[in-house]
């Protein structure tokens, strides 16, 4: 009998909260009864929960460390991978623009054939300003060919081994180059000097070479190619006393900083004395 | 040990520049070699050192083993004795053994076809070389001391219980 009430009552208790749960819904003046059921709840979940919450904080502040160290260490791994990646990238990039320069000066001058060299050393001397490249007879370099970046000339192949060569920079003081000055059209001989600049000699008097000119391998004598560009003119020094005037001139790039040449492997000095 | 001075002298020196110019790092050693160990050593030492910078350099073949060869005798034979008596000589008298080594490289190379400027030579070349070479000479030397000591220590130490 009590099992029947038992059961009588909690079945009433369901429909109950049902029937209130529905019609709250429906009828806002019966809200108040889920209000005050949250009134009553709210503080005993606050009650509840506060401890609860703790204790899980207490918890997840004893497992933070480890997090932390393993997060840490693969957030510094990350950095070291991504300094690397940005490291290579810049790498690809200043590559990507060399070998841009390299195709405009195959556009430029498209009957020359190059090959690619590395600089290796410089020359141990102090009385020599040289450079060591790390292409030699077995791959085609022969004496007196001319090296070259993109930027300009660099200056002629002195010596020949079968994996290096040695390379006399234009700057040197007994490197001669014979050139002309792009503008002017004005020839003249440019000499390696004491300083880091150049100096083109020989300038007839009637020429009208200003600075800012740019200068360029005329090909007379036969050991330069024609058209590469040497430097640009500084300033000019004419004198009417003088048979000549002579030009200084800034050469087309820093050659203590560099790393890659050209060699054109197509033009071999013409030797004037055998006609060949 | 002189084909890694070499080297290094082309490659790594050449950046450690004062007013373009660098340190004479084989020069250096010959010139340690010379004064601690006599002029027989100090020559054999100097034509491989100088060989090792004629097949690096664009000079003409033997300029520096000539030159090189030069300077093994003069320390060897006159500053080695008197150094003996007077231990900072060396150091001192380094300026005067560049100066003889760029005259006697000038004077090769031009007498085997490679004229050179003499004027860049005193006005550019040797005042700034001068003053590299002597401050490197110590570092170079002590190295070159101690090796030398070290050696000598060994070998005494193995003939007496060989």
């Amino acid at each position: 009998m009590n099992r029947l009430r038992l059961r009588v009552a909690s079945l009433l208790i369901i429909v109950f909260i049902t029937a209130t749960g529905v019609l709250s819904a429906r009828v806002p003046q019966l809200r108040f009864i889920q209000d005050a059921g949250a009134w009553v709840l709210t503080p005993a979940q606050w009650v509840i929960s506060g401890p609860t919450r703790a204790v899980g904080d207490l918890i997840e502040s004893m497992q933070v460390p480890g997090q932390l160290r393993s997060e840490n260490e693969r957030l510094v791994e990350e950095v070291a991978r991504l300094q690397q990646e940005v490291a290579r990238v810049a790498e690809l990039e200043r590559e990507n623009q060399e070998l841009r320069k390299y195709m405009e000066l195959d556009a430029a001058f498209p009957s020359f054939q190059f090959i690619e060299a590395g600089v290796v050393a410089s020359d141990p001397s102090n009385l020599v300003k040289a450079l060591t490249i790390n292409r030699g007879s077995d791959h085609g370099v022969k004496e007196g060919m001319t090296v070259l970046t993109p930027a300009g000339l660099v200056g002629q192949v002195l010596r020949v081994s079968p994996v290096a060569s040695r390379v006399l920079l234009v700057t040197d003081i007994s490197s001669s180059v014979t050139a002309i000055g792009q503008e002017s059209r004005a020839h003249g001989v440019v000499n390696g000097e004491r300083t880091s600049d150049l100096t083109m000699k020989y300038i007839s008097q009637s020429s009208n070479v200003q600075p800012g000119e740019r200068v360029v391998t005329s090909g007379l004598g036969g050991i330069y190619p024609p058209g590469i560009l040497i430097g640009e003119v500084v300033s000019v020094d004419k004198k009417d006393t003088e048979i000549f005037q002579e030009a200084r001139i800034r050469p087309a790039m820093e050659f203590s900083s560099l790393e890659r040449v050209l060699v054109v492997i197509n033009h071999v000095p013409v030797k004037l004395d055998t006609g060949q | 040990m002189l084909a890694f001075g070499a080297i290094l002298q082309s490659t790594v020196l050449s950046e450690l520049s004062l007013m373009g110019q660098r340190i004479d790092l084989v020069l250096l050693i010959v010139t340690s070699v010379a004064l601690l160990r006599g002029a027989w050593t100090g020559l054999s030492w100097g034509i491989i050192g100088g060989l090792m910078l004629d097949y690096l350099s664009a000079l003409p073949f033997a300029t520096h083993t000539v030159s090189m060869c030069v300077i093994a005798v003069i320390v060897g034979l006159g500053l080695r004795q008197l150094s003996q008596d007077y231990p900072l000589l060396p150091f001192l008298t380094m300026p005067l053994v560049t100066v003889t080594f760029y005259l006697s490289v000038g004077a090769v190379s031009t007498a085997l076809g490679w004229p050179v400027d003499w004027d860049w030579v005193f006005g550019r070349v040797l005042l700034p070389v001068v003053i590299l070479d002597t401050v490197a000479l110590p570092f170079v030397y002590l190295p070159v001391y101690t090796i030398r000591r070290r050696t000598r220590v060994e070998i005494n130490w193995q003939t007496s219980h060989g």
